[in-house]
């Protein structure tokens, strides 16, 4: 924190300390000044006055500034400004009624107290007797009269020197204080004091030389110093032409009755000023009231935000560090203080949040193990061969892997959540499978095996199906799996193998008799022919023939056969596959019975191949073609040779087609084995030797009805990069 | 029901008096002198100074007045030298203390030089007041051979009032008796 943080810090801790000294302070010397009768710090009343204002408005700025912020932090968020708006509440409602009401009963007490100084017998009582002082004060003013007018008489016609002799031995019959005899200009004639105060005679005023004028006397009572005289001034009877004499005769009131009267004069006096300050003595109580009220509020308020913030800063913190920790982070401890239930509860919260870590770490820990293990699992299941499906008791569909979606064609993934009678309606064809299993997992199998066929378009797919309950793995809801293979390709394996194993059996079985037969046949003619009888030898040459021509056509099937179970043995090379099939068709150009049309792509198509089988499986669909045309019209064959990419990966198709009776129906894969024919001749090895040949390429060939009639048998070879 | 009734009373009476209060504070602030007390003219003559002052008391202040509270006043008068580099220095100085007050024993009103002990009585109020329009206050040991210039000002002592008044002084208008400056050359007397 710097330097101007730090001044800041403490101006702020200070200000509202010394605001709440100032208003103390003024409270207490107003009271004090108001009671007492004390002129010292009379002086410094505006400077109170403004410190105490000034005072009051630093608290309340503070007071508004704490008031503000905490509206920004309710309006933040922030934790602790609700409770601390709450205590604070609390704090104020407990701190003001009592000095409210104590403030109100104050006031109304001075009131009553002030008002009771004042008992309206008693001022009656002290104007009563100040009149009576009045009425023998001008008892006694008459009679300073009466005396000073029979003197006035006697000095009348005495000249200038012969006064003051007179005067000297009239003052202390006269019983005056002073005897003066002036002139119209105010000099002093002559004059006479009976006490030292009076050396010097205080003359009257223009008002009293007036009234002398106008009334030929002034007489009064006159205040002077502790005491009150009565001055007398009287005109002198004057000889002398002109000249204006005036005689003061100053008189003391009894010494006897001088203190009653001041005594009474003073009490009346007190109570009248009394009775004065009566409304400001209330005003200035009023205003130390106010202060000590708005120092007491004030200072509530500011110990309320204190205490409020003292008890909510460690909730506070702790309301953050919990948010902390239900988002995951356990890095905040709070500092635990010293020896209370807070501190109790903190610790508490700090240990808490310290195994909530530990917990945590752990439970991640497990996670990633768990993690780790699923995408394990996931690995193993995307790369099993055999389709897997994941149910649950309800048969709900739960996991699927690629395998499932390869083998039967079908966006398992689509259908994960459904209930697999959901994808038996969305998927008809999947019925032998779908119907299986549920009827196993309604059955409460445990496990079960079975063998069935689905069909994935025109393909017959053989599976077979495994099932288990998980219940004693993972618990009695936890489903059931259901694993199928693809047993298509190897029932056709088995079929090719047992096929081939026929053929061979067939050409070394039936190869071997048929040449003795064939020698036998042809001995028999050359021996017996043109011998015997020419019926007989008729009858010879026809049997021996038909002998002949049927072992020859033996001998072809067997060849066939031999063909089919000989073991590949290709020898592939890239070879332009156009150039082979335009050879092959040449050899089909003259042919009076079909129309031929060729259909290259652009360019050349080359094919990594053996030339030979390659040219055989081309006969062969040829032949096919020619075979299945039979008697129909404009009978026409069309090859086409076209590249294609397909997974990313570069194909060349090679498609034979012609305008037949299309395929039998119920054709299917099964009409690629041999011996599966719809005509009366051949062998029905041709398009098993066909789709021999593609495989032995690493290609396939597939059969499907032309839009406009007949078939087209299309053999796709993987094509060689250019 | 008459607890609540007195009650009521309070608070009323609690209302009126801080919104009295509050309405004085404002007005202590903003609200300008009236000027009640003023010097019209002055001279000094030797070591007198003359002045005529002219008071128009206000009627709280004169209820004060009758009421016994005396007046204590301040007479401030300056002598200043000719201007030096913009600057003028006060060459004498002298404060005089007056005291204004009622006695009802004699129904007297009276002037009093608090720092000479000498006091002059009259019979009205009128007249205590007329005797400020010639003032004549005795200036001891005044020597100003240098001044250019005269000040004198006269203000009402607020610090000398009762302590029950003071405050209300401070806060109620027909208390601030302070009259401006009156300024004179020197050499016009």
């Amino acid at each position: 924190m710097g330097r101007g943080g730090r001044l800041n810090r403490l101006a702020r801790r200070l200000l509202p300390a010394l605001a709440v000294a100032v208003l103390l302070a003024a409270a207490l010397l107003l009271a004090n000044d108001a009671a007492g009768g004390s002129h010292r710090l009379a002086a410094w009343y505006p400077w109170v006055l403004g410190a105490s204002a000034l005072a009051l408005l630093v608290l309340l700025a503070v007071i508004a500034q704490r008031l503000w912020r905490l509206r920004r932090d309710l309006r933040d968020g922030v934790p602790g400004a609700r409770l601390t708006r709450r205590v604070l509440v609390r704090l104020i409602a407990l701190a003001l009624p009592p000095v409210v009401v104590v403030y109100g009963f104050a006031l109304n007490f001075l009131d009553a107290t002030i008002d009771t100084w004042f008992d309206v017998r008693m001022e009656r009582a002290l104007d009563d007797a100040l009149d009576i002082a009045r009425v023998y004060v001008e008892e006694r003013l008459r009679a300073a009269q009466e005396s000073g007018a029979a003197l006035a008489r006697q000095l009348a016609g005495l000249s200038d020197a012969e006064l003051q002799a007179s005067l000297d031995s009239r003052i202390d019959a006269e019983g005056a204080l002073a005897l003066t005899v002036f002139g119209a200009d105010q000099a002093v004639l002559a004059t006479a004091s009976s006490d030292p105060q009076f050396l010097t005679p205080a003359l009257p005023d223009s008002a009293a030389l007036l009234q002398v004028q106008s009334a030929g006397r002034y007489a009064a009572a006159e205040p002077f110093g502790e005491r009150t005289i009565l001055r007398i001034v009287l005109p002198l009877p004057s000889a002398a032409p002109g000249g204006m004499r005036l005689l003061q005769a100053l008189y003391p009131v009894p010494a006897r009755l001088q203190p009653l009267a001041a005594g009474v004069e003073q009490a009346s006096f007190d109570f009248q000023r009394l009775k004065f300050l009566r409304e400001s003595l209330k005003l200035t109580f009023t205003l130390v009231l106010s202060f000590v009220l708005l120092l007491s509020v004030l200072f509530a308020l500011l110990a309320a935000f204190g205490t409020a913030r003292r008890l909510t800063a460690p909730i506070g913190r702790l309301a953050a560090a919990t948010r902390a920790v239900g988002a995951g982070r356990y890095d905040t401890p709070l500092p635990v203080p010293p020896n209370d239930e807070l501190g109790f509860l903190l610790a508490s919260f700090n240990q808490m949040q310290h195994e909530l870590e530990l917990a945590s770490s752990r439970l991640k820990q497990s996670a990633q193990e768990t993690e780790h293990q699923r995408a394990y699992l996931t690995a193993v299941l995307e790369r099993l061969s055999a389709g897997v499906l994941g149910l649950d008791r309800d048969g709900v569909l739960r996991t699927a892997n690629r395998a499932a979606e390869t083998i039967l064609d079908v966006p398992w993934t689509r259908h994960l959540g459904q209930p697999l009678a959901a994808v038996r309606t969305a998927q008809p064809r999947l019925a032998p499978l779908v119907d299986a299993i549920l009827a196993h997992i309604r059955a409460g199998v445990r496990e079960w095996r079975e063998e069935l066929v689905v069909e994935r378009g025109e393909e017959r797919r053989v599976l077979m199906l495994r099932g288990a309950e998980l219940a004693p793995l993972l618990g009695d809801d936890a489903g059931v799996v259901a694993v199928f293979d693809d047993l298509t390709l190897l029932d056709r394996a088995q079929r090719d193998a047992a096929w081939a194993e026929v053929a061979r059996r067939l050409a070394h079985e039936v190869k071997n008799p048929l040449t003795p037969i064939q020698l036998a046949a042809e001995r028999l003619r050359r021996r017996f022919i043109g011998r015997l009888p020419a019926e007989e030898t008729e009858l010879l040459d026809r049997a021996t023939h038909t002998i002949i021509s049927q072992v020859e056509a033996l001998k072809a099937m067997v060849n066939a056969f031999g063909d089919y179970a000989r073991p590949p043995q290709i020898e592939p090379r890239p070879l332009s596959l156009t150039a082979l099939v335009g050879e092959v068709l040449d050899l089909y150009e003259n042919d009076q019975r079909i129309r031929l049309i060729r259909r290259f792509a652009a360019g050349e198509t080359v094919v990594r191949a053996d030339a030979g089988r390659l040219r055989q499986l081309l006969h062969n669909l040829l032949k096919n073609s020619l075979e299945a045309i039979g008697d129909t019209r404009q009978p026409q064959i069309e090859v086409t040779i076209c590249d294609i990419v397909e997974n990313a990966q570069n194909w060349t198709e090679l498609a034979v087609a012609d305008n037949g009776p299309g395929l039998p129906d119920g054709f299917d894969a099964r009409w690629f084995e041999p011996y599966t024919t719809s005509k009366a001749k051949g062998t029905g090895l041709g398009l098993a030797v066909a789709k021999k040949i593609a495989e032995e390429h690493g290609g396939s060939i597939r059969a499907e009805n032309r839009a406009g009639g007949g078939a087209v048998f299309t053999v796709r070879l993987p094509r060689e990069r250019g | 029901m008459r607890f609540w009734k007195k009650c009521r009373n309070i608070q009323i009476r609690i209302v009126g008096r801080l919104a009295a209060l509050l309405a004085a504070l404002p007005i202590a602030a903003c609200a300008p002198a009236p000027a009640a007390l003023e010097v019209r003219g002055a001279q000094i003559e030797g070591a007198v100074l003359r002045a005529q002052i002219a008071w128009r008391p206000a009627a709280q202040v004169q209820e004060a007045l009758d009421h016994g509270i005396p007046l204590d006043f301040v007479v401030r008068v300056t002598a200043q030298s000719a201007p030096r580099f913009g600057l003028r220095r006060t060459v004498a100085e002298r404060q005089r203390h007056l005291q204004l007050r009622y006695y009802p024993l004699s129904r007297q009103y009276q002037w009093a030089d608090l720092d000479l002990q000498q006091a002059r009585s009259y019979g009205s109020r009128a007249l205590a007041l007329a005797a400020l329009d010639d003032l004549r206050l005795p200036l001891p040991d005044w020597r100003a051979p240098q001044a250019e210039s005269y000040r004198v000002a006269i203000a009402l002592d607020r610090g000398a009032l009762p302590g029950a008044l003071r405050l209300a002084a401070l806060l109620r208008p027909a208390w601030w008796l302070a009259s401006p400056e009156y300024v004179w050359a020197a050499a016009a007397g």
